[in-house]
């Protein structure tokens, strides 16, 4: 018994002298502050994945913010991460429920989470919905983003066209491009290329 | 000839007749003698030695029996089909949903460069989530004399936010990249579009 203390005590010291050394807030520390212990426990409960949560507590202390702020970003990311699972039904994956959370945080409204999903019932929408997120980051109408992405989809682009598509219009908006007419140009580009089979993860249905 | 054949059966005879009678041992001496041998406990290494070489019947029987649990075991897993069957069996009733990725999806990581122009700098770190927001867990190395701070990090492909930290308290969005506001925490991130090639 008192070995079995020991190696214990051994593998915690080991962890945590690893985790120092990369200055990583570790998961014991942020339940420390029992507030923000709740609201990683009601996050468990409601069935989300704890590793986004976590990430995003860690930002906020690395970017010097205070534990209440801390708490809140906490709190309404895992509201709008339950808002993204419901609207990526029947089938997602939690990359995919984070990429959903950070587009309804952007404005992205959860219709058009749902209306891409139903687009695209078999492949991962994480990198369509990053896509759509930075469109609209950089000023592209929601709609109009979403009607694009969703014509790519529908034409089984692959991801790495979907990227570059992204990267093209975030560039020509850099560059002095209106976000529309940027858009517009890049979304032609894309859709005069030849239907291609479908690429990129695939989502199965959960086993029964 | 036959003379000298019979000779050598008499000599052996002789021999055995002298050896027959051996001279009796102190019966005080062979009892303490006795005594002394079955006080002394083998080694444990000794000891280990003879379990090792001459197995106890109950060692062996234990052997036996799992050699021959393992052998029906692999016989019944031909006739009754793949263990996958096993994995079909639905025991919990689970969440309708659980996310489950397929294989296919598995990492496909991208090798990525960060670039960071610091002549300043004595030491430059990379933070995004991709590695928890820890600030030494991905520094940077200085890329020749004119204060050029690089690494190289393997991402999968999509939309990444993170930023660098100089010198352990300086946050600084990367000049090259798109940057994005933070709503929740206020500093500026950038944003890394990562493609397969």
């Amino acid at each position: 018994m008192m070995l079995r203390r020991l190696s214990l005590l051994v593998a915690l010291s080991l962890a945590a002298t690893a985790a120092h050394a990369q200055g990583r807030v570790s998961s014991e520390m942020l339940r420390a502050d029992a507030a923000l212990a709740y609201e990683l426990d009601r996050a468990v409960a409601l069935g989300l994945p704890l590793a986004p949560l976590e990430a995003k507590a860690r930002e906020g202390y690395l970017k010097g913010a205070g534990t209440v702020r801390v708490r809140e970003v906490v709190r309404q990311l895992t509201d709008r991460m339950v808002e993204a699972r419901d609207a990526l039904a029947p089938v997602h994956s939690a990359n995919e429920i984070l990429e959903g959370a950070k587009a309804l945080q952007q404005g992205v409204p959860a219709s058009v989470l749902r209306s891409l999903r139903a687009t695209q019932r078999e492949r991962s929408l994480e990198v369509s919905l990053g896509v759509l997120t930075e469109l609209v980051v950089r000023k592209v109408p929601v709609q109009r983003a979403a009607a694009e992405v969703t014509k790519m989809l529908q034409r089984n682009v692959s991801e790495t066209i979907l990227i570059a598509f992204g990267r093209g219009v975030q560039g020509d908006i850099s560059a002095g491009l209106a976000p529309t007419v940027a858009l517009d140009i890049r979304s032609r580009g894309v859709l005069s290329l030849p239907q291609l089979p479908l690429a990129g993860a695939v989502l199965s249905p959960p086993p029964r | 000839m036959d003379r000298e054949v019979e000779r050598p059966d008499e000599l052996i005879s002789a021999v055995v007749a002298r050896l027959r009678h051996l001279p009796s041992s102190d019966p005080r001496a062979r009892a303490a003698i006795l005594a002394r041998v079955r006080g002394r406990r083998p080694s444990p290494w000794r000891a280990a030695l003879a379990w090792f070489w001459q197995p106890s019947v109950p060692a062996a029987a234990l052997i036996g029996t799992a050699v021959i649990a393992v052998a029906v075991g692999y016989s019944a897993r031909a006739v009754v089909g793949p263990t996958s069957a096993v994995l079909t069996i639905d025991a919990e009733p689970r969440p309708a949903l659980t996310p489950v990725l397929d294989d296919r999806s598995a990492p496909r990581l991208v090798p990525t460069q960060f670039i960071l122009d610091a002549p300043d700098a004595s030491r430059v770190t990379l933070v995004g989530a991709f590695n928890d927001w820890a600030p030494e867990a991905t520094p940077l190395v200085a890329a020749g004399a004119r204060g050029v701070w690089t690494v190289s990090v393997l991402l999968p492909p999509g939309r990444h936010e993170y930023a660098f930290v100089v010198d352990g308290v300086r946050w600084t969005p990367d000049p090259r990249a798109p940057q994005v506001a933070d709503p929740d925490f206020g500093r500026s991130n950038s944003v890394a579009m990562v493609a397969e090639q």
